[in-house]
């Protein structure tokens, strides 16, 4: 290994690449989040959920010609139409029948759900690998010394622009303000008129359809194939978790501080090392600070 | 159920275990492939065994575990690296692997079990995933050799019983089927012993639990410890069956996930459910497999995992046992009606065994403590949260004997004071003691040993057990067994009345049944100061007068208490005196008449029960 | 729970089941089981080894089947291993127990062939490896047989095609190996080291990397640091891509891009990598263009070419040598008994280059006590405007296919 100034370089360029993949973490995040902070429950399915995006967005480029960055137009609202009808069908029977604060039933369901959806897709599509080849594909930016990859950098642009454009949703429009607030409270939140079904019908939605964009944005630099949904899903729930639940900037700085991680410890040791520091993380962030770094505590 | 079926229940079960031991010598001399079905005959009991110990605490306290894996694999992996290195028989090494399993629980029960539902699922999920990882990436500890990713392969030997291997499939059915039946029988122990009771009780919910003096962290721990023992023998097993280990694949998220599924479709909570999911999926998974495996459709079978997951957690919450059971009783039922003749009329109606009851009137026997004892001291009591102040500066007494109304608009800070008196809460600043002793920062489990009980506003009665068994867990702290804890239980039902409810699922009862057994599950702890949240809190006007006197009888009792109430004619006729709080601050104190006709305390509550006489 | 009247009713359906299986063998039906990634990562290598040996089945049976044994036709089973070692272990496991198969030809992945295989011997069924790691024909088994070269032989080609290259054109000093971390990446990265250290380069780094690994990007930012002259990359496929395109994007110029085998061998790695697959220097065990010398190679990869429109690969070269072994060993048994089939593949002694066991060239094809070959060989190609050039040794070499050197994305 290089030493002094070298490693210098070495460690910012490692962790310039892991704060660009880091973007796509954050998107996944969010998903995940928005999700957890309006119903209080884990879903699992949220990672083939983005499988599923990508397969999408992969089948539209592949048949139609279309660039991986004009896909969302057309996957968005099938995403969020399959997010909506996932919890009209799915969720909300469950959610119904439980009165706890968190029902682990969701869990379960979300669970068995994303194993049809895994193996559905590995018998449909096989397990191969599947890539794309576009103009950003393996393209890149100098700065200086430091390489920037282009797709990924889009990547990190997505997400930020994501979480303004949802930000701006939550706070701004009255549809927003009222998923917030049946995050905060659901029986008040009832109390003044809402129906607090509709709303996480919404929520999901939007949820999955966020799977679009991320997968849009992964797609020029990423493979496609059915079992890419679990590696992605256990680094939202370490993002979540770092970030803090229910809060949309802690997702996306929690999915750049994970990337950062990421790129770091790999430079030092082994990539797989640094999956067990990052679940390191994880397990003391659980500990110490359940809420995250963003969190609200709740009484 | 009767004795009569008691009988037939036993004579079947043993009727079952003993031919169902004689299953791989028939298959063997019956099947062409005899191999091929044994195979998937001890899957089944393979995956029974790993279902029922995970059961023991993911079902029975509803701590849904995902890592379990981690056990199979230390288990795995111990036994294999002292009999590969030391020459040490698996059969030991088994409950070496055991022990080293139960060690790990004990490490990552401490941060685990703090967290709840969600949380602690995927906190578990970590720890494996981190274990997998780190074991694929080492190749030596400490020098032995643990070849990482590439795993461990045991020599085979033939058949040689100390070295744990067979060539017969059979053989090894013939283990499996003793590991699983020492499996079972471990968890029906817990089940019934007051183990048992504490976890189902705390699957329920745990805070509550805590309320009645049990402390929830060493029950989990030690069901954790019982769950990963038994996993860890299974992952022994595995090793001797395949020969092969590998993190990748011993401590994979795929085994965990299918332990939970066996256990959610047969039954969480239950004994048998664990058997019937892996009875039922294993096959299924097999012959999916078998059938529309290869090369196309790979993972048929895990599309129908998934498919029965959901539909089981969405029409089958409580997964087939239940269908099962009700099969089975009526099977027994029938037989014993054939055996013996059919039932008499009133052998069914009373199920518990008859004991005298005491009349509803008659005492707790609690002993009072006469003067002296007991007060409960707040001094200056301060608790924020966040921005918002909870109380603030509040003083109160209760002195022994005593009955204190706490009265005060919502929001005022009432059910705060009880959570900080009970350990639910940390108070920023002052003190609370009782008895002469500070506990402030005691854990509620403490707190109620030392004599304080309480009710909540909202009643949180276990909804899985019965009305008795709902006492039982508060009994249980100062009983031996079973038994005895019903006894105790059933006085204390007496008391309050509700005798004849004793056998009913607490989830059927009525909002003023929930409220008495709430109350007679405190009292079952043997409190001397109670905390009464709105007891009357949604009854209506017919079942005030018994609840009032009720209250009256704890108070004969010789049981101090602290009531959170807004019914005028309650406070008046059941409490000495009366504190009022105000957004957290104690603006009134004095006699019960003086302070409900002082102006300012019917300004606050303008338009409240207290305008009104 | 399982009641006697169910377990009666099902196993005598078997027993009927069971029994007519018995009266197809009088057909003497010669039952091999062969053990694929036939999903998972590594997929396209199982497809092209199951196209490369229906297409040999179909040969032997059309032919007459196995004349000493009355004509007995070959039919295939494949158990598809997924890649994963005890995928591997289990199907193994169901084609000796369920399928009944008489001889077993695998695993492709020698972490999945090492515990496989040991199956194999545990119930004393023959068989035929492809898989380079040495230590699959070092146990002591008797069951075990590999006619093709192992890891050491391998890394030997390829650090002899390096070396020599670099000798006339200005040498390499430094280099850095990026393996897979299961049974083959290490060993063979190993071997490559020992090689590479002798012909005096000094190897700056040794990084193993989960083969299913979704992002090497740290690793790749490691090993360009270091400016090594030589790259040696040992991967399966969908890594191969992973590494070459990383190396592209951030502009990695090694002198010489050198790979163990595998997934740099593949036809999908030449259409994923594009122009970044052109000077890639892989070591081979066979290679289509061994049909120059022998018309008869070439010959049957056309036809899989016709048939299913890519060539022949390394591995189903490898494979198709394992079947036609079989074969061969078959002739020399009459009785269908695992045993003597082993027997006769113990004894196998091929000498003349056109038997169908040659396909993968030696000397001499026989067996060592250990199940090896100690007559194979191993040779290197070279990726040449996306198609693989026999560069080494100079007995192989094609004449028309000039090195390149050096990797052109240096340039």
């Amino acid at each position: 290994m290089p030493g002094g100034g070298a490693m210098t370089e070495l460690v910012i360029q490692g962790a310039l690449s892991g704060l660009l993949i880091g973007g796509v973490y954050g998107l996944i995040a969010l998903g995940l989040n928005l999700v957890f902070g309006t119903m209080r429950v884990v879903n699992f399915a949220q990672g083939t959920l983005l499988m599923v995006a990508m397969f999408m967005s992969y089948w539209l480029t592949a048949k139609t010609g279309l660039h991986p960055y004009l896909t969302p137009l057309l996957t968005l609202p099938a995403l969020f139409g399959l997010g909506y009808l996932i919890q009209l069908w799915l969720v909300s029977p469950l959610l119904a029948r439980e009165k706890a604060r968190e029902p682990m039933s969701v869990l379960l369901m979300t669970l068995g759900l994303s194993l049809v959806l895994e193996n559905s897709a590995l018998m449909a599509f096989s397990a191969d690998y599947k890539t794309v080849q576009v103009g950003q594909t393996n393209a890149v930016w100098f700065i200086g010394d430091y390489i920037i990859s282009i797709a990924r950098f889009w990547g990190l642009l997505a997400m930020a622009s994501t979480v303004a454009l949802l930000w701006a949703f939550l706070t701004r429009t009255d549809l927003g303000r009222a998923i917030r607030a049946v995050g905060q409270d659901r029986q008040v939140a009832r109390l003044l008129g809402i129906d607090d079904r509709v709303i996480y019908n919404f929520a999901f939605g939007i949820s999955t359809a966020i799977m679009g964009i991320a997968a849009a944005a992964l797609l020029p630099f990423y493979y496609t194939h059915p079992a890419v949904g679990t590696t992605f899903l256990l680094k939202a729930f370490v993002i979540v978790v770092l970030g803090g639940l229910g809060s949309m900037p802690g997702a996306a700085l929690g999915g750049l501080a994970v990337g950062v991680i990421e790129g770091v410890v790999g430079i030092f040791t082994e990539a797989a090392m640094a999956q067990i520091v990052l679940f390191a993380v994880f397990v003391t962030m659980l500990f110490f600070r359940p809420a995250g770094l963003l969190g609200v505590e709740r009484k | 159920m009767r004795d009569e079926e008691r009988r037939v229940a036993l004579g079947l079960a043993v009727a079952a275990a003993i031919a169902l031991a004689f299953l791989p010598a028939l298959i063997r001399t019956l099947l062409a492939d005899h191999a091929y079905w044994n195979q998937i005959y001890v899957w089944v009991l393979f995956f029974a065994m790993c279902a029922t110990a995970w059961n023991i605490i993911g079902g029975y306290a509803r701590q849904y575990s995902f890592g379990h894996a981690a056990f199979l694999g230390i288990g795995a992996y111990v036994s294999t690296l002292l009999y590969l290195n030391l020459g040490v028989s698996p059969w030991i090494g088994m409950l070496a692997g055991g022990i080293a399993a139960a060690l790990a629980g004990a490490i990552i029960s401490y941060p685990c079990f703090r967290l709840r539902g969600a949380f602690f699922s995927l906190a578990t999920i970590a720890f494996a995933e981190m274990l997998r990882v780190w074991g694929e990436l080492t190749d030596r500890l400490f020098g032995i050799l643990v070849n990482g990713a590439r795993g461990l392969v045991i020599p085979p030997v033939g058949s040689d019983f100390w070295a744990f291997q067979f060539t017969e499939k059979a053989s090894y059915a013939y283990v499996a089927y003793t590991l699983l039946l020492i499996t079972l029988t471990i968890a029906w122990a817990v089940k019934r012993s007051r183990l048992g009771y504490y976890l189902a009780a705390i699957g329920d919910d745990e805070e509550a639990v805590q309320s009645l003096g049990v402390d929830t962290a060493r029950i989990k721990l030690i069901a954790l410890l019982i769950s990963a023992f038994l996993t860890a023998v299974a992952g022994t097993f595995y090793a001797q069956l395949v020969l092969f280990i590998t993190p990748t694949r011993a401590i994979s998220l795929d085994l965990s996930v299918q332990m939970v599924i066996m256990a959610v479709m047969g039954g969480l909570g239950t004994v048998f459910g664990p058997l019937l999911g892996a009875i039922i999926l294993v096959p299924v998974g097999e012959l999916t497999r078998a059938a529309l495996g290869g090369s196309t459709l790979q993972g048929a079978h895990l599309i129908v995992y998934g498919v029965i997951l959901m539909l089981v957690v969405r029409f089958a919450p409580k997964g087939i046992e239940a269908f099962v059971a009700g099969a089975f009783r009526r099977l027994i039922a029938a037989i014993a009606d054939r055996l013996y003749g059919p039932a008499k009329a009133q052998d069914d109606v009373v199920n518990a065994p008859i004991i005298q009851l005491p009349e509803a009137s008659s005492s707790l026997g609690l002993q009072a403590v006469a003067g002296g004892a007991v007060p409960l001291v707040l001094a200056d009591v301060t608790k924020r949260f966040g921005g918002a102040v909870g109380v603030k500066g509040v003083s109160l007494t209760v002195q022994p004997g005593e009955v204190v109304g706490l009265i005060g608009p919502n929001g005022s800070g009432k059910t705060t004071i009880f959570n900080l008196v009970t350990g639910y809460l940390e108070s920023q600043s002052g003190s609370i003691a009782f008895a002469g002793r500070p506990i402030a920062g005691l854990p509620p489990h403490r707190i109620n040993r030392l004599g304080i009980a309480r009710t909540f506003q909202i009643v949180r009665p276990f909804t899985s057990l019965t009305v008795a068994e709902n006492v039982m867990v508060a009994a249980f702290p100062r009983c031996t067994t079973a038994a005895a804890a019903r006894t105790e239980a059933l006085r204390c039902l007496a008391f309050v009345g509700l005798s004849h409810r004793v056998d009913t699922i607490a989830d059927g009862l009525s909002t003023g049944e929930r409220k008495r057994l709430e109350l007679a599950r405190a009292l079952a702890t043997r409190p001397r100061l109670l905390l009464m949240d709105e007891v009357m809190g949604g009854l209506d006007q017919r079942s005030l007068p018994a609840m009032i006197d009720l209250v009256q009888r704890i108070r004969a009792e010789g049981i101090s208490l602290l009531i959170i109430e807004h019914k005028l004619k309650v406070i008046t006729s059941v409490t000495d005196r009366i504190v009022m709080l105000h957004l957290g601050e104690k603006i009134r104190e004095g006699a019960a008449c003086e302070v409900v006709s002082d102006p300012l305390v019917i300004d606050i509550y303008v338009g409240g029960a207290a305008a009104v006489r | 729970m399982l009641n006697r009247r169910s377990v009666l009713l099902s196993s005598a359906a078997l027993a009927g089941t069971a029994f007519t299986r018995q009266l197809a063998h009088a057909n003497q039906e010669i039952r091999v089981g062969v053990l694929s990634p036939m999903t998972g990562p590594a997929a396209r290598f199982g497809a092209i080894q199951q196209s490369t040996l229906n297409l040999a089945v179909e040969d032997v049976n059309n032919a007459g089947g196995i004349k000493s044994l009355r004509g007995g036709t070959i039919k295939l089973f494949f158990g598809d291993t997924r890649g994963e070692a005890d995928m591997g272990v289990t199907e193994t496991e169901r084609l000796i127990t369920r399928e009944k198969v008489h001889a077993l030809i695998g695993a492709f992945q020698s972490g999945v062939g090492l515990p496989s295989s040991a199956v194999a011997e545990r119930y004393q069924i023959p068989w035929l490896n492809f898989g380079t790691v040495n230590k699959i024909t070092e146990r002591g088994f008797k069951y075990i047989f590999r006619p093709h070269a192992n890891d050491t032989l391998k890394a030997g080609a390829l650090i002899g095609a390096v070396i020599g290259l670099a000798a006339s054109r200005g040498g390499v000093k430094t280099g850095v190996i990026l393996s897979e971390n299961t049974e083959w990446g290490k060993s063979v990265a190993d071997k490559q080291k020992g090689f590479l250290e002798k012909a005096g380069v000094e190897i700056k780094l040794v990084e193993h990397y989960p083969y299913a690994a979704p992002d090497l990007t740290s690793m790749i930012v490691k090993a360009r640091a270091l400016r090594p002259d030589v790259v040696v990359a040992n991967s399966y496929l969908g890594d191969a891509l992973l590494i070459t395109r990383l190396m592209g994007e951030y502009k990695m110029k090694p002198t010489v891009y050198a790979a163990g085998g595998g997934g740099h061998l593949q036809p999908d790695f030449v259409k994923g990598a594009g122009p970044l697959a052109e000077g890639v220097i892989c070591a081979t065990i066979w290679d289509a263009a061994l049909g120059r010398s022998q018309p008869w190679i070439k010959e049957i990869n056309d036809r899989h070419v016709a048939k299913t429109g890519v060539p022949i690969t390394e591995d189903a070269g490898c494979y198709y040598q394992c079947f036609q072994v079989l074969v061969d060993a078959l002739e020399r048994t009459n009785e269908l008994d695992p045993k003597k089939i082993r027997d006769a593949i113990a004894a196998t002694d091929i000498k003349d280059p056109k038997h169908k066991a040659m396909f993968v060239p030696c000397e001499r094809l026989h067996f060592d006590e250990n199940g090896q070959n100690p007559t194979a060989t191993a040779m290197a190609v070279q990726i040449q405007q996306g198609k693989l050039r026999l560069i080494y040794p100079q007995t192989v070499a094609e004449p028309d296919a000039k090195p390149l050197w050096p990797y052109p994305q240096s340039a």
